[in-house]
């Protein structure tokens, strides 16, 4: 066996470092789903009656709907009645500052590799820190308040700015969207919310790190982000979780608003647990994320890098409503092991001289599938639209697959739409060249990866595109025979 | 008519089928008619929500009752109506088909040349006297596609073509299908069976023409199989009535080092779903797909090819250049399927459409599965309109703006009646191309 194919197996053999268990004591309701357990988390999270016939109202479209089968993954039937809906830590009253913040779960950041004192005070990050359903701590909110931004956990947005939410909530992802938002939207616990106001640009990136810790418990976060005429916020959403056997399903929906002139970047890191090298556990991902680019000349930007869950269904789309708007999507997506990724994007250009741009770069190792699934839908009233879209994937070791699966729809004759893929590997000449110059083997792939990938990296804030390409070594460097 | 409505239809047109054939019914292939309308049965015609067909919606085809046309008396007549309605004549002994029947009498079937063995398939099923692998296709395919599986419940009418060994054959073989608006609205389920063994080579040019107005629901199979090193080129010239449907399906398998090359030119029918399927499986097979589609009026031309390259060394090139004018609607789906340890497979697969107006559109799906690593696959998809700078060229030399329009428009779609391998075909189809494109420029 060459060194190469050494080098392969024992990177990707890699065990996911981020594999530990806090105990901290939860508070979780008995598994099931009904609308009892519906009117028992509203009533948890003492939420006004709106909301919970909201809620209910999206539980009794999802008990009519099926779910759905199209996406290119496989894995076992869910028991929907067997998950635990909701499940927080127990703490007796909201912590005002981070003191008050269990010191366990701060070890558990700690530990993750983001401290938050060290965020609050050098990275200028302010943490909206979810640990499992509901928000413990947020930093940075009076600086935010200053300016008049609120940054806060999703039951705190009910409670102190229930209007906002009312008129936003559902409105890029409606409770009748798909089979697992609507399960979202009947069951969701907690999430962020932030509202940018007009003309206010945010000074700092604002963060969310997710995790999910008690044992057979489902996270369903709901999201909700509005730029307000001229705003301009970018987000980072950033995901680790600890070994499990049980595959655990998360199902969140984020939802952007952007208004006339404003400005959203959201960015994601997801690196959840993958389950073992046999496919054994894992998160189960299913996501819908959506922006809405209401106004004119507004802007939505996708960032992501996908790294865990063994089953990743995600799209973050754009809905191109104002003319001259635009929408990206900036997409690595690694798979390793058994993972499966079926992944990509949705832009929908409805206003006049929108554009668009797709660029996802998938990487397969192991026996893992990795699936970009993009739709580019040009609307009869979409004159001049423009989009690109690129998809390349990457495949090591020859038990993989790589898919692509393009819907281009055109109903406008003054668009225009490209769309190209390639599918390759990296070259033992390439690998030749490195080692000719005393580069390892491993040295050698990890770089090709991370220039592979760049064109996404370079859209990540800072913070990010470090952790990115961290991750990204700890998937795959060296993955190459 | 609803759709169980429609199933009926056919179960019992099955029915007096399967009594017409006296004998035949007792035939090998009669137990793999009665599974595949069992099929049929089960599936129906598929609707938007199956994901190969969700683009095409065959509501209107189930709208109207076909039934099967009454075989025409042979009359020359005919052969010289199919004539004057060719898009192109290849200088090549012809098979006449009308309305879905088979006419011996006025095929040229003295003028085969050695090496070719022409079979009328009715008598080959009845007298089980086709290749066994053949039959076994037929029996395997008709799972895939529900048209395939109506098909094959009543596949009696067609021709199977065999090309001997090492036998190489300059002329093409002409397949002619004219359908009649008197005989309307009918069915056809012709059947083209086509084995071109080890080292042969040849051309086979398959073209429909309809009369104008006519009502026919045409759904055509075709079972392919090329031998080692064996090459055919098949073209398919498709120009049916506008108020045809015309479903095509190829199954095509390719043997080591052989040589597929299809080249389809689609101009008629109101809906049109034309599918190829292609393995590649012997090393060193090579196919090319290359296609051309210029819709007018109100037409719905939908495209879907599926290559599979099975084993490894096998090479695929594709290309389908669609020109969208009036309120006309195209769909292109290109599959390339890479199976696990089909090392160095060379694959490339482009979709370029060009929409003329405001009212046409395209939905288009190149997608690619790949299972192996070391491989070179792409994919490009295109949709646009004519460039202003190159109308603005023409424009500023004087030629208006029709006509600039045309030729532009003319030189996209033509690039692939250029790689058509048989140059007979090539000024016929250039001339009704460059037609149909002037007709949607003077609107």
């Amino acid at each position: 066996m060459s060194t190469d194919a050494q080098d392969l197996e024992k990177l990707t053999g890699q065990e996911y470092k981020y594999g530990f268990v806090t105990d901290i004591e939860s508070d979780t309701v008995p598994k099931g789903l009904s609308e009892d357990v519906i009117r028992m988390i509203s009533a948890k999270k003492e939420e006004p009656e709106w909301l919970l016939e909201w809620r209910l109202k999206a539980y009794r479209m999802w008990l009519k709907m099926v779910e759905p089968h199209w996406a290119n993954v496989e894995y076992p039937a869910i028991d929907y009645q067997d998950i635990s809906y909701y499940s927080a830590p127990k703490q007796k009253a909201a912590p005002k500052s981070l003191d008050e913040v269990d010191p366990e779960l701060l070890a558990t950041y700690e530990k993750l590799g983001i401290p938050l004192r060290e965020q609050e005070m050098l990275a200028g990050v302010a943490v909206d820190a979810v640990f499992d359903s509901v928000s413990v701590a947020t930093t940075f909110k009076d600086k935010l308040k200053d300016l008049g931004i609120v940054f806060c956990s999703f039951s705190e947005a009910v409670r102190e700015h229930p209007e906002l939410v009312q008129r936003f909530l559902g409105s890029v992802v409606p409770q009748g969207d798909n089979f697992y938002a609507a399960l979202n939207s009947a069951v969701f616990t907690d999430g962020s919310f932030v509202y940018v106001p007009k003309g206010v640009r945010c000074p700092m990136e604002l963060s969310t790190y997710f995790r999910i810790n008690s044992l057979g418990t489902g996270q369903f976060e709901r999201t909700l982000i509005v730029a307000d005429e001229g705003a301009y916020v970018s987000y980072l959403e950033g995901c680790t979780a600890p070994v499990r056997d049980e595959n655990q399903l998360h199902a969140a929906v984020v939802e952007l608003v952007a208004l006339d002139n404003a400005e959203i970047k959201y960015s994601t890191v997801q690196n959840w647990y993958p389950g073992d090298k046999d496919g054994k556990g894992g998160i189960y991902n299913f996501v819908t994320k959506r922006g809405k680019c209401a106004g004119v000349r507004s802007k939505i930007s996708w960032t992501q890098v996908e790294t865990g869950s063994s089953i990743t269904w995600k799209y973050p789309s754009c809905i191109l409503q104002g003319d001259h708007s635009v929408g990206e999507f900036y997409s690595v997506a690694v798979t390793n092991n058994r993972q499966q990724a079926d992944t990509g994007t949705k832009m929908i250009h409805i206003g006049k001289n929108t554009s668009s741009t797709i660029v996802s770069k998938g990487i397969s190792a192991g026996h893992s599938q990795n699936t970009y699934r993009g739709q580019v839908k040009i609307m009869k009233g979409a004159d001049g639209a423009r989009n690109f879209s690129q998809c390349d994937s990457m495949l090591m070791g020859d038990k993989c697959g790589a898919h692509t699966f393009p819907y281009i729809e055109n109903r406008n004759s003054s668009a225009q739409l490209e769309h190209e893929a390639t599918t390759s590997k990296i070259g033992e000449d390439q690998i030749f060249y490195c080692n000719q110059r005393g580069i390892s083997s491993e040295d050698a792939v990890n770089m090709i990866v991370n220039g592979f990938c760049k064109e996404v990296f370079r859209e990540l804030p800072m913070e990010f595109a470090v952790e990115a390409q961290k991750l990204l070594g700890i998937s795959l460097e060296g993955s190459v025979g | 008519m609803n759709r169980e409505e429609s199933i009926q239809t056919y179960q019992e047109q099955f029915a007096a089928f399967e009594a017409s054939l006296n004998g035949g019914a007792q035939s090998a292939f009669h137990a793999v008619r009665r599974d595949a309308l069992q099929r049929f049965a089960e599936q129906g015609f598929p609707t938007l929500r199956d994901e190969d067909w969700r683009y095409t919606n065959f509501n209107p085809l189930t709208g109207t009752t076909f039934t099967p046309a009454e075989r025409p008396e042979a009359d020359a007549a005919l052969r010289v109506t199919a004539e004057a309605l060719a898009t192109a004549m290849p200088n090549a002994p012809t098979l006449l088909f009308v309305d879905g029947y088979f006419m011996q009498g006025l095929s040229d079937l003295a003028q085969i040349p050695e090496g070719i063995e022409v079979r009328d398939l009715a008598s080959a099923l009845d007298d089980n006297a086709l290749p066994l692998e053949s039959a076994a296709t037929a029996a395997a395919t008709f799972r895939h596609n529900p048209f395939t599986a109506l098909n094959t419940a009543f596949t009696r009418q067609g021709v199977s073509v065999t090309v001997r060994r090492n036998a190489v054959i300059e002329q093409p073989l002409h397949l002619l299908f004219l359908s009649r608006a008197a005989a309307g609205p009918f069915v056809a389920h012709p059947r083209i069976v086509i084995d071109v063994q080890e080292n042969a080579q040849c051309g086979i040019v398959e073209q429909y023409v309809g009369e104008a107005g006519a009502v026919y629901f045409n759904n055509v199979v075709s079972d392919i199989r090329l031998g080692e090193n064996a090459v055919l080129h098949h073209v398919v010239m498709q120009d049916e009535s506008t108020a045809a449907y015309h479903v095509g399906a190829n199954y095509v398998s390719v043997a080591r080092a052989g040589n597929y090359g299809n080249h389809y030119i689609g101009l008629g029918s109101s809906i049109l779903r034309n599918g190829i399927h292609g393995v590649l499986s012997g090393e060193g097979a090579h196919c090319t797909m290359n296609g051309t589609f210029v819709p007018g009026g109100t037409q719905h031309m939908d495209h879907f090819t599926v290559i599979d390259h099975a084993v490894a060394h096998c090479t695929s090139h594709e290309q389908y250049k669609g020109v969208l004018a009036d309120e006309t609607r195209g769909v292109f789906t290109g599959k390339i399927i890479v199976r696990p340890d089909a090392q160095k497979t060379d694959a490339k697969q482009s979709n370029n459409n060009l929409l003329l107006s405001e009212t046409a559109q395209i939905d288009t799906r190149p997608q690619l599965e790949i299972f192996a690593d070391d491989v070179k696959c792409t994919h490009g998809a295109t949709v646009g309109r004519i460039n202003d700078d190159q109308l603005f060229y023409l424009l500023s030399r004087g030629i208006d703006r029709a006509q600039a329009g045309n030729i532009l428009s003319f030189a996209f779609a033509s690039d692939i009646v250029s790689r058509i391998p048989i140059a007979s075909l090539r000024d016929g189809i250039n001339d009704r191309l460059y037609r149909r494109l002037e007709e949607s420029w003077k609107k």
